[in-house]
C-alpha cells in the first residue's frame, strides 16, 4: 500500500528526473518551467506556482510560467518592478548575501 | 484579492555565482503558511528552476561567445597558446603575428605576457584567473594588450587549465581573439548613445517607449521634467499621462493615441500640460506604433519637445497681427501687399476705393494690371530692385478701372522670409491727384508766366532780395549786351551807374522793409560795353508763402533814346537861355552904359538950356517938364537894365542881390514882398543866375495874375540843397490849364531849373494861393568864385 505521501515524494521524484532530463537535452527553458508549474499545482491542493524571471536590468520580473496564474492577474503584475513597491504576496526576490 | 488569490510564498532563485535569477513562487486560494513538505518542494522546485534558467543563460551565452569565435576565425585575427605552468613557459601559434606586432617574441615567460596588460585590466585578469578550478576549468577574459607606439589592441582570451590528481594546474591552453574593433564600435555606439541622450537632454527633448503589451509607458527625465514632474516620479501608464493633459486637450489626445492604436501611422499633436505648480506649458509630440509579429501594435515611441516659448512667440505675432490688421483697415492710407511675384495678396478698402475696385476684385492680379500700358516698362524695372532690396517713397500714376489717372504718393517696402528669401512687398499708399492737378494748373501758370518773361518786348529780370540776378530775358540781357548766364555772375549796383546807386538801393531798401514795388524809377545803367544805358525801372516784390521778401521781379525799359532826345532838347534850351541872358546882358549894357549915358547927356543939355535967361517963359516951363521927363526915363532905363542882367548879383551874390531887387520890385508893383534867407554859400552864377530868374518869374505871375497884397519869397540852403519858396495868399490857378494854355513862363522856369539839376513843383489850388518850390543840389567844389 502506498501512501498519498509517498505517491507524492515519488511522483516529485520521478518529475524532477524528468525535468532533469528535459534541461540537459535542451529543451527549452520556457516548457521546463511550464512543466515544472504544471507538477507543482498538480501536487498540491489549492496552490498556483509561477516562476519569475530577472529582466538582465536587474530592476523587473518577468513572468516565466505559470500556467495556472490568472490572466488578468499577469496583466497587472508584470513586469514587476523590483523595489519598495513589491507587496506582500507578490513575486519577491530576496538576496541571500 | 480579486483573483482569489489570498497567501503567496516566494523563493528567490540564486545563480551560483550570487546573482538573481528569478523567483519561484506559490499562490494559495486561501490564507495559509506552507508546511514542512511544501517548503522541501519549494526549494527542489525552486533548484530546478534555477539549474533550467542557468543552464540556459549560459548557453545563451555559449552562443555569443561562440559566435565571438566565428567571427575571429573568420577575420583571421585570433592565435592559440599553451602556457606549461610548471615551466613558466607561453608559446604561442605562428598566428599571433595577425594579431600582435611581429616583433614580439613567440615564447615568453607568465610575467613577461602580464607586462603585456594594460595596467587598468591586470586586476581583472589576476581576478579572472583566480577564479579558475577542476570544476571550472574555463576562463574568459577580455582585457587590452599594450605594445609601444601601438594603440591598445583589445583581446578576448579564452582558456581552459588542467590539473593533475592533486589539484596542481599543469597548463592552460587557449584562444587569443583580436576584438578591437567590435570594441571601438562599442565605443563609438556607447558615444554616440551618450552624445544622443546629451543632445536631447540640451535639446529639451523628451522620448517614451509604450509597451502596449505590459501596458508600461517608459518615460526619460527630460519627458518627465517636460511635464513638470521630478524624475522617476511619472506613473507609466496611459491614463497617468492622459491625467496630466490639460483637460480642455485631453479628448483630442485620447483621439489621437487611439487612432495610432488603431492604425500604427505616425501621428503628431500639440497639446498642453498643467504643471504640479499650476503653469500651463506646450508640448508638442511625434510618435509611431511599431508592429508585433501578429500585425497588432506592440509599441509606441516617439519624442514630445516643449514648445512653450514658440507657442508663446506665435500668440505674439497673431496679436501683433491682428492689431496691425485693425490699423490696416482703419487707417485712411490704401495698403497693398504683393506676393513674392507681384501679385496682389491682400489690399485693405481704401487701396481699393482710390482705385474704383472691390478689394476681392484686386486679390490675386499682377500689380502692373493697375498701371498705364506707357509706365509698365519702368515700374518692371523698379520692382526687380525691390527684390534686391530697394525701398522707396515716390509718387507716382495708377490707372483706376474706369481709365482714370489716380495720382499716389508710394511708401514701398520689401519684405524678406527669416531665410532671406523675398516675399513681396508692402505699400502705403495715399491719393494726391488733387494735389497733382493743383501742381499742373500752377505749372501751367508759371509756363505763361515764363513764355511772358521770355518773350516780353520790354526788360525783364528776377533778383534776389540781396541783387543778385536770378533770370533775365532776352530783351533786357541784349539792352545791356550780357548774356543771362553773365548776367546771374553780376548784381544790380554792378551794373547800375555809381552816382545813381545810393538812390536806387534806398528806393530797393525800401521796398523790402515795406514790402511792395516801385513804378517808374529812373537811373542809369552800364552797358557791357561801357557806355551808360538810360532805364525806367517798376518791380514787383514776390513773397514765400511766410510773407518772407523771395525776389523781385523787375521790368526795366530801355530809355536810351528817349533821354538822349530829351538830352538834346534841353541843351538846346540851355543854349536859348545863355543866348536869352547874353542877348539881355548886352540890352542891359546898351541901356546902361550908351541909352542911359545919352539920357545924362540930354539931361544936362536940358539943365543947362534952362539956366539960360534968354529964353521965353513958357519955354522955360517946357524945359522943366523936358527935364524931369528925362530923369524918369534914365531911372526907368535904370531899373530894366538892372532887371534884366542884376549887376548887384554879382557884386553881392544871390541872397542880397534878390533882396534889393525884391524891394526894388516890390516898391514899383506897390506890393507888400516879404523876403528872407539864411546864410547862403557862395553859389555858382548858372544857379544864382537861374534862381534869380525864377523869382523874378514868380514875383511878376503873381503881380499879375494872383491879386495878392503879400508875397512871401524864402531862400534857405539845407544840407547840400537850396530850396526857393514862393508863395502867395493869392486866388491861385489851374496848373495843368496854364500849361496847355503855353504860358511859357512856367516852362521856361521848369527848363532853367531843369537845366541846373534841380526840381520844380508848384502847388496851386484855387483859391488857396500858389506856392513854388525849387530845390538845387550844389556842390561847394563847383563854387566858382
Amino acid at each position: 500500500m502506498i501512501s498519498p505521501a509517498q505517491s507524492r515524494a515519488e511522483s516529485l521524484l520521478s518529475a524532477q528526473k524528468r525535468l532533469l532530463e528535459a534541461i540537459a537535452n535542451r529543451v527549452s527553458l520556457f516548457e521546463v518551467l511550464d512543466d515544472l508549474c504544471r507538477t507543482i499545482d498538480a501536487n498540491v491542493s489549492g496552490v498556483i506556482s509561477s516562476v519569475a524571471l530577472m529582466d538582465p536590468d536587474g530592476k523587473r520580473l518577468w513572468l516565466g510560467a505559470g500556467p495556472q496564474f490568472p490572466t488578468k492577474l499577469k496583466q497587472v503584475a508584470f513586469p514587476w518592478p523590483i523595489g519598495p513597491l513589491a507587496l506582500a504576496g507578490a513575486p519577491v526576490a530576496r538576496r541571500h548575501f | 484579492m480579486s483573483h482569489g488569490l489570498r497567501a503567496a510564498w516566494s523563493e528567490p532563485l540564486i545563480s551560483e555565482d550570487g546573482a538573481v535569477l528569478g523567483t519561484f513562487a506559490m499562490y494559495y486560494g486561501e490564507p495559509r503558511v506552507p508546511d514542512t513538505s511544501d517548503l522541501e518542494m519549494i526549494e527542489a522546485a525552486g533548484h530546478i528552476a534555477g539549474i533550467a534558467i542557468q543552464m540556459e543563460r549560459s548557453q545563451a551565452a555559449l552562443r555569443e561567445s561562440e559566435e565571438w569565435l566565428r567571427l575571429a576565425i573568420q577575420a583571421g585575427k585570433m592565435y592559440a597558446y599553451e602556457w606549461d605552468a610548471t615551466a613558466d613557459v607561453l608559446i604561442r601559434s605562428p598566428e599571433y603575428v595577425n594579431v600582435l606586432p611581429a616583433t614580439e617574441p613567440r615564447t615568453l615567460t607568465h610575467q613577461q605576457a602580464m607586462e603585456k596588460i594594460h595596467p587598468d585590466d591586470r586586476p581583472k585578469f589576476v581576478a579572472a584567473a583566480a577564479r579558475r578550478s577542476r570544476e571550472n576549468p574555463t576562463v574568459d577574459v577580455t582585457y587590452r594588450m599594450l605594445f609601444p607606439g601601438k594603440s591598445p589592441i583589445w583581446v578576448k582570451s579564452s582558456g581552459r587549465a588542467f590539473f593533475d590528481e592533486e589539484g596542481r594546474m599543469l597548463r592552460i591552453v587557449g584562444i587569443v581573439a583580436d576584438i578591437t574593433d567590435q570594441k571601438l564600435a562599442e565605443e563609438a555606439l556607447r558615444t554616440s548613445e551618450e552624445r544622443l541622450r546629451l543632445a536631447q537632454k540640451v535639446a529639451g527633448v523628451g522620448t517614451f517607449e509604450w509597451d502596449i503589451r505590459t501596458g508600461v509607458n517608459t518615460w526619460t527625465e527630460e519627458m518627465e521634467s517636460m511635464y513638470g514632474l521630478p524624475p522617476g516620479v511619472f506613473e507609466r501608464t496611459r491614463t497617468a499621462f492622459e491625467n496630466l493633459v490639460h483637460p480642455d486637450d485631453r479628448a483630442e489626445v485620447t483621439k489621437l493615441v487611439d487612432k495610432t492604436l488603431k492604425t500604427g501611422h505616425p501621428t503628431a499633436g500639440e497639446w498642453r500640460v498643467i504643471w504640479p505648480d499650476g503653469s500651463v506649458h506646450w508640448i508638442a509630440g511625434r510618435w509611431q506604433a511599431l508592429m508585433g509579429d501578429s500585425g497588432e501594435p506592440s509599441r509606441v515611441v516617439g519624442v514630445n519637445i516643449d514648445v512653450t516659448e514658440r507657442k508663446r512667440a506665435e500668440d505674439a505675432v497673431r496679436e501683433s497681427e491682428m492689431r496691425y490688421r485693425r490699423i490696416v483697415e482703419t487707417t485712411n492710407e490704401g495698403v497693398w501687399l504683393l506676393d513674392s511675384n507681384f501679385y496682389t495678396s491682400y489690399v485693405n478698402q481704401q487701396m481699393a476705393e482710390m482705385l474704383g475696385y472691390e478689394p476681392k476684385e484686386m486679390i490675386g492680379r499682377s500689380v502692373l494690371d493697375f498701371y498705364f500700358p506707357e509706365d509698365v516698362e519702368r515700374k518692371k524695372e523698379v520692382l526687380s530692385q525691390r527684390r534686391q532690396g530697394l525701398r522707396e517713397q515716390i509718387e507716382e500714376r495708377l490707372r483706376r478701372k474706369d481709365g482714370s489717372e489716380l495720382w499716389v504718393r508710394i511708401a514701398a517696402t520689401p519684405v524678406f522670409r527669416d531665410d532671406g528669401e523675398f516675399d513681396g512687398s508692402f505699400a502705403m499708399e495715399s491719393d494726391i491727384t488733387q494735389r497733382k492737378r493743383a501742381e499742373e494748373t500752377l505749372r501751367q501758370s508759371e509756363e505763361k508766366f515764363r513764355s511772358v518773361f521770355r518773350d516780353a518786348g520790354v526788360g525783364m529780370i528776377i533778383v534776389s532780395p540781396e541783387g543778385r540776378f536770378l533770370a533775365a530775358n532776352r530783351t533786357f540781357c541784349e539792352s545791356l549786351g550780357y548774356t543771362e548766364e553773365e548776367l546771374r555772375e553780376k548784381t544790380v549796383e554792378s551794373l547800375t551807374f555809381h552816382e545813381d546807386w545810393p538812390a536806387f538801393s534806398r528806393k530797393l531798401r525800401e521796398a523790402l522793409t515795406e514790402g511792395r514795388g516801385f513804378q517808374n524809377f529812373e537811373k542809369r545803367c552800364l552797358h557791357k560795353s561801357g557806355r551808360i544805358v538810360y532805364t525806367d525801372s517798376s518791380t514787383s516784390l514776390i513773397r514765400d508763402a511766410e510773407g518772407a521778401p523771395q525776389c523781385f521781379v523787375g521790368e526795366v525799359l530801355d530809355i536810351t533814346k528817349r533821354k538822349q532826345a530829351e538830352e538834346a532838347l534841353s541843351d538846346m534850351t540851355r543854349k536859348l537861355v545863355e543866348a536869352q541872358e547874353l542877348e539881355r546882358a548886352r540890352i542891359a549894357r546898351e541901356l546902361h552904359d550908351d541909352i542911359n549915358q545919352r539920357l545924362a547927356v540930354l539931361a544936362i543939355e536940358v539943365d543947362r538950356l534952362r539956366g539960360r535967361n534968354d529964353l521965353p517963359r513958357e519955354v522955360q516951363g517946357n524945359l522943366l517938364e523936358l527935364q524931369k521927363l528925362t530923369g524918369d526915363i534914365s531911372s526907368r532905363v535904370y531899373a530894366l537894365s538892372h532887371e534884366m542882367h542884376s549887376s548887384t548879383l554879382d557884386a553881392l551874390g544871390l541872397a542880397r542881390g534878390m533882396k534889393g531887387w525884391c524891394k526894388e520890385f516890390g516898391a514899383r508893383q506897390g506890393m507888400e514882398i516879404n523876403f528872407k534867407s539864411n546864410g547862403l554859400p557862395k553859389l555858382s552864377q548858372d544857379i544864382s543866375l537861374c534862381l534869380f530868374r525864377v523869382v523874378q518869374e514868380a514875383l511878376q505871375n503873381a503881380t499879375k495874375h494872383s491879386s495878392a497884397k503879400g508875397i512871401e519869397v524864402q531862400l534857405a540852403e539845407n544840407a547840400g540843397e537850396i530850396h526857393v519858396v514862393v508863395s502867395d495868399s493869392g486866388k491861385g490857378f489851374d496848373i495843368e490849364a496854364a500849361r496847355r494854355n503855353g504860358g511859357l513862363g512856367l516852362t521856361s522856369m521848369q527848363e532853367r531849373v531843369r537845366l541846373i539839376g534841380g526840381t520844380l513843383e508848384i502847388d496851386s489850388k484855387p483859391p488857396a494861393g500858389t506856392t513854388i518850390r525849387v530845390c538845387v543840389p550844389f556842390k561847394v567844389n563847383r563854387v566858382q568864385e
